[in-house]
């Protein structure tokens, strides 16, 4: 910047518009500033910390001794903390499929009724485990999935016995899936509701004067104009049933024997059960790079089959 | 001016009265424990413990056991903790070692009261003493006398034998019209528990972790697989114990509601039972291999301890002392029904606590008892490695594997995991 | 126009009769759970256990409540955890809508870096964070003090982001005429861009609420008197080491699952899709 281009320049109205600037510079820290603060203390700092963790033999107790790669090498020979992530990979082959189709099928025939006030019964009805405390519904769901719970019941008629569905380990992450369903199912229906919304009626139209199945509309309109939120709601629950915790603390512990140990589990577990705190934080640590992969991987394969307009 | 001065002189006065009363005000001591069923007992002895010292609350906190460990370790971690709290023996080593428990000052009067054996897993080569021992936890064999009456069993008294057990259980496996009535509770006896555990000790058993020249091993040997498997075979081969399978209850609960004819758990049970009047049960003895043997029951030796963060240690060291060696105390356990710290000096106010009930029995099991892991507490990372253990057996003891995969599984893993053990230091 | 889109057939007819029974059968669903876990709540023991069960009790008893409230202080957990809710709630939009705001219309320094560690706070998974904050708050000397359940969530990155979304949507020109009439971007927002979204505000803060009523790990760890803890914790310790008394358990989560429904019964309307789908949607 010369002096001699700034006395060419309108004076008045150049330092008019820089201190607007400055002033909504002013108003945009200020504004965020709040906020800004909480997610640097407690969030980034944090994270930063978990990192340093990570390469110590920290048990919680007493000071920590820098350790280097240690905890990471001893990650990758883990056959414990191999089989979680395996079960855990299992869980999510079941419960990430079946929330989706259970979403979707819900979500459209709702979407298909016609008056208002019976559409937004069902929506509310299907939000409602959402709104629970999940200890209480985890809680519950263990009484129901005892052998002699009423899950058993309709199987009961039929004179089979049912499981103890939480007892046995070829049911057991069956038995967390489908809880997980049952609770996760409502926010995923609103979602594919507003999509489904959106999907313009004309083409509907045009392609039932040409005569077309309901199933065939569904299969080549509905599917690919809704993918955008399938992709959307397909992540949100990949970053979920990787990480499910909470049901498995309240249902099993990680049992019988290590049959739902999941990787979140081992985590916790690890952490604070036996206070191998370094340990558990490069686990945490390598869980989120499996994370990142499996998102970055979605996001390249979502071209494939996503269709933006 | 007149005014100010007298203002001022009244609000010195105030706050020297303020102060004063602060000095007298009772101290609130944080009491832990994880042990529900103790509860009225409990309750009662921190009643008499706030009626002789008066300038002493006690806060009284039940965290329950799947928290508690956790909860303790957070609460040490965050310098924030309770003043007094219950320890066991796997845990104690580990915090001794990590500087997180207060030495105790225990006199030699004190000493002398608690027995000797009790107060051995707490004091440290160089006789330091962590922790006030608590009265001995028996594991001990409860009995439905209506059920053996009705069955035509006879009710044991003074001893019998694995072989006597097994019959009265299969005769008292019966359906009761609709009901279905069980022998035995075989889900709690899974070995690596203390009810288990019993068996292997009675059974000739010696340790599950061998000490050798370069560290330790998992010894699950002949004698472990064949106690393993007498207390297997009761669910699945005999079927007079209740798989996950076939009941949804808690053993505690089926033998609370008199359909189960013998019920093998930890004395601490005993208020429960005699919640429902209209059970007829009592003690029997610990079954051994052969007539003739002595029974090698477990029995838990906890300890009131006082963590390094404690704000109120004058207070809590105060209490530990009542609770374990003060004769008051002593008496108003047994009273109760549950054994006191010298158990043998009370035991005629504990038989007569529980009349009737054949309590004699547990006094006489005490004398061969065993303190369960004790030889092993020393191993850096014991609580791991007998969750592996418990992991392993889980599986099978809840239908849902061989129990010689079980055990291959559980030597496999422990070894694993004592291969990066460490020798405590207990000093 | 098609002919049977204004009169429709039969077979359309049956085909929205058999989408209703689909539906309903799908409700039933999602309600027996609650309804077992209520009628429960009033068995006794001994019909609790019963096999088949019964549908209705046979006789409804209160004591499994008496039992309850003579396990864990309930209604003091259930203050308590509506009150910690409540304040949190508030507290996320009160920081988090101005950061919004700005983030969606404002322009200054180092605007990506800020809004990117918000979307980071809002990835990284607790198990990552969970310690190091722990740490923090020991160091702080908050351990089993509220401030350990409320300051480490004063901020949150998805209330931001979600309003966020809604802010980008609103249209400009009202704010404009604010500042053109010489106001601050504080009035605007203040007087145009709150009013506007009171709706998206209600959402957000609801679902801020409901992310804190559900949440037990961090209040197991930080808190530890009884009378201070918050009510997931406290249904955990129904669950003893010995004794499970299901019908207890079940008064316990009726009388913490019924008071959720009923408000959101009443608050849903606040709650609508385009609300909850605005904070997903990039």
């Amino acid at each position: 910047m010369t002096a001699s281009t700034a006395t060419k320049t309108p004076d008045k109205h150049r330092s008019k518009g820089s201190s607007l600037r400055r002033e909504e510079a002013m108003w945009g820290l200020a504004l965020i500033l709040p906020s800004t603060l909480g997610i640097l203390v407690f969030a980034i700092l944090p994270i930063l910390g978990s990192f340093g963790i990570s390469f110590t033999d920290w048990g919680g107790l007493s000071l920590p001794n820098w350790t280097g790669l240690e905890n990471y090498k001893q990650a990758l020979g883990d056959s414990k903390a191999i089989e979680s992530i395996e079960r855990t990979l299992i869980f999510t082959v079941i419960s990430v499929p079946l929330g989706l189709v259970v979403a979707i099928v819900l979500a459209s025939l709702i979407q298909n009724l016609k008056l208002e006030k019976v559409k937004t019964f069902f929506r509310t009805l299907y939000y409602l485990p959402m709104v629970t405390i999940g200890v209480a519904t985890a809680l519950l769901f263990k009484v129901l999935f005892t052998a002699q719970g009423p899950i058993n019941l309709p199987l009961n008629l039929l004179g089979i016995q049912g499981p103890a569905w939480l007892d046995s380990p070829d049911t057991v992450l069956t038995a967390i899936a489908i809880y997980s369903v049952w609770q996760g199912a409502g926010s995923s229906i609103i979602l594919f509701m507003a999509a489904l919304a959106n999907v313009p009626k004309e083409l509907y139209e045009a392609a039932q004067i040409d005569g077309a199945q309901p199933l065939r509309l569904f299969w080549h309109i509905t599917l690919p104009m809704i993918s955008p939120t399938i992709f959307l709601v397909l992540i949100l629950s990949l970053i979920g049933s990787l990480q499910v915790f909470e049901a498995v603390l309240v249902m099993t512990k990680g049992g019988p024997g290590d049959s739902s140990m999941t990787i979140a589990m081992y985590i916790y577990k690890t952490g604070f059960n036996y206070f191998k705190m370094g340990y558990a934080t490069a686990l945490a640590w390598l869980l989120s790079l499996a994370l990142v992969v499996l998102i970055v991987l979605q996001w390249r394969l979502q071209k494939s089959w996503v269709h933006y307009e | 001016m007149k005014k100010v001065f007298v203002l001022s002189l009244a609000l010195a006065g105030a706050a020297v009265v303020a102060a004063a009363i602060a000095q007298n005000s009772p101290v609130t001591i944080q009491y832990a424990t994880w042990d529900e069923s103790r509860r009225p007992v409990d309750e009662k002895v921190i009643k008499a413990f706030e009626a002789s010292h008066p300038n002493i609350k006690v806060k009284y906190n039940i965290v329950p056991w799947d928290a508690y460990w956790q909860k303790a370790a957070a609460m040490t971690a965050g310098g924030v903790t309770f003043d007094v709290m219950w320890m066991d023996l796997n845990n104690l080593p580990f915090y001794v070692s990590q500087g997180a428990l207060e030495p105790l000052d225990m006199t030699a009067a004190e000493k002398k009261v608690i027995p000797a054996a009790t107060l051995a897993p707490y004091q440290t080569s160089s006789g330091k003493v962590y922790g006030f021992p608590l009265g001995p936890q028996a594991v001990s064999v409860y009995v439905n006398r209506d059920l053996f009456k009705k069955r035509g069993v006879p009710v044991p008294t003074k001893s019998w034998t694995w072989d006597q057990m097994l019959a009265a259980a299969q005769k008292l496996t019966f359906m009761d019209g609709n009901k279905k009535i069980w022998g035995i509770n075989g889900q709690d006896l899974q070995i690596d528990l203390e009810y288990g555990m019993s068996f292997f000790y009675t059974f000739g058993g010696t340790t599950i972790i061998k000490k050798t020249a370069t560290g330790y091993v998992a010894n699950l040997d002949s004698s472990f697989k064949s106690t393993a498997q007498k207390l297997y075979d009761l669910i699945f081969k005999y079927h007079v114990a209740p798989s996950t399978k076939e009941v949804t209850q808690a053993g505690y609960q089926i033998f609370l509601a008199g359909q189960m004819g013998i019920y093998i758990e930890g004395t601490w049970m005993t208020g429960v039972l005699n919640g429902n009047p209209k059970l007829n049960w009592s003690y029997a003895p610990f079954p051994t291999l052969k007539a003739g043997d002595k029974p090698r029951a477990s029995s838990s030796a906890h300890a009131l301890v006082i963590p390094k963060g404690a704000k109120e240690k004058a207070g809590a060291l105060e209490f530990a002392r009542y609770v374990t060696t003060a004769v008051d105390a002593q008496k108003l356990i047994s009273n109760n029904g549950l054994l006191a710290t010298n158990a043998d000096a009370f035991k005629s106010q504990y038989s007569k606590s529980l009349p009737g009930r054949n309590a004699e029995v547990i006094l006489e099991q005490l004398k061969t008892g065993v303190i369960i892991n004790s030889d092993v507490r020393l191993v850096s990372n014991l609580p791991e490695v007998l969750g592996a253990m418990n992991t392993a057996f889980n599986l099978a003891w809840t239908g849902n594997g061989k129990l010689e995969d079980a055990i291959k599984k559980a030597s496999t893993d422990m070894d694993v995991l004592l291969k990066q053990a460490k020798v405590l230091e207990f000093k | 126009m098609n002919n049977s889109v204004n009169n429709p057939a039969p077979k359309a007819r049956r085909e929205r009769w058999s989408i209703v029974v689909v539906l309903t059968l799908g409700s039933i669903l999602i309600f027996v759970p609650f309804y077992w876990m209520i009628t429960m709540a009033f068995k006794t023991p001994d019909e609790a256990y019963r096999w088949p069960p019964t549908l209705l009790p046979e006789t409804w008893t209160l004591e499994n409540f008496k039992g309850l409230f003579n396990t864990i202080p309930f209604l003091r957990m259930f203050w308590n955890s509506f009150w910690t809710s409540f304040l949190i709630a508030s507290l996320n939009i009160l920081t988090g809508a101005p950061a919004a705001y700005a983030f969606a219309r404002l322009r200054f320094p180092g605007k990506s870096t800020w809004f990117g560690t918000h979307l980071l706070s809002m990835i990284v998974p607790w198990q990552i964070t969970i310690i190091p904050v722990f740490l923090l708050i020991r160091a702080f000397g908050w351990y089993d003090s509220y401030m350990a359940l409320i300051v480490p969530s004063i901020a949150n990155g998805f209330s931001v982001f979600m309003l966020y979304q809604f802010f980008r949507s609103l249209p400009k020109s009202l704010e404009e005429s604010v500042l053109i009439d010489g106001g601050s971007w504080f009035t605007a927002l203040r007087h145009i861009a709150l009013p506007t979204s009171s709706g998206a505000l209600a959402a957000a803060w609801l679902l801020a609420f409901l992310g804190n009523w559900q949440s037990f790990l961090w209040p197991l760890i930080v808190l530890q008197s009884e009378e201070k803890m918050v009510l997931p914790v406290g249904l955990l310790y129904l669950q003893n080491q010995f004794s499970v008394n299901v019908p207890v358990l079940m008064a316990g989560a009726t009388l913490s699952v019924l008071p959720t429904i009923v408000a959101y019964i009443f608050l849903q309307r606040y709650l609508t899709d385009a609300a909850i789908t605005s904070g997903v949607k990039g």
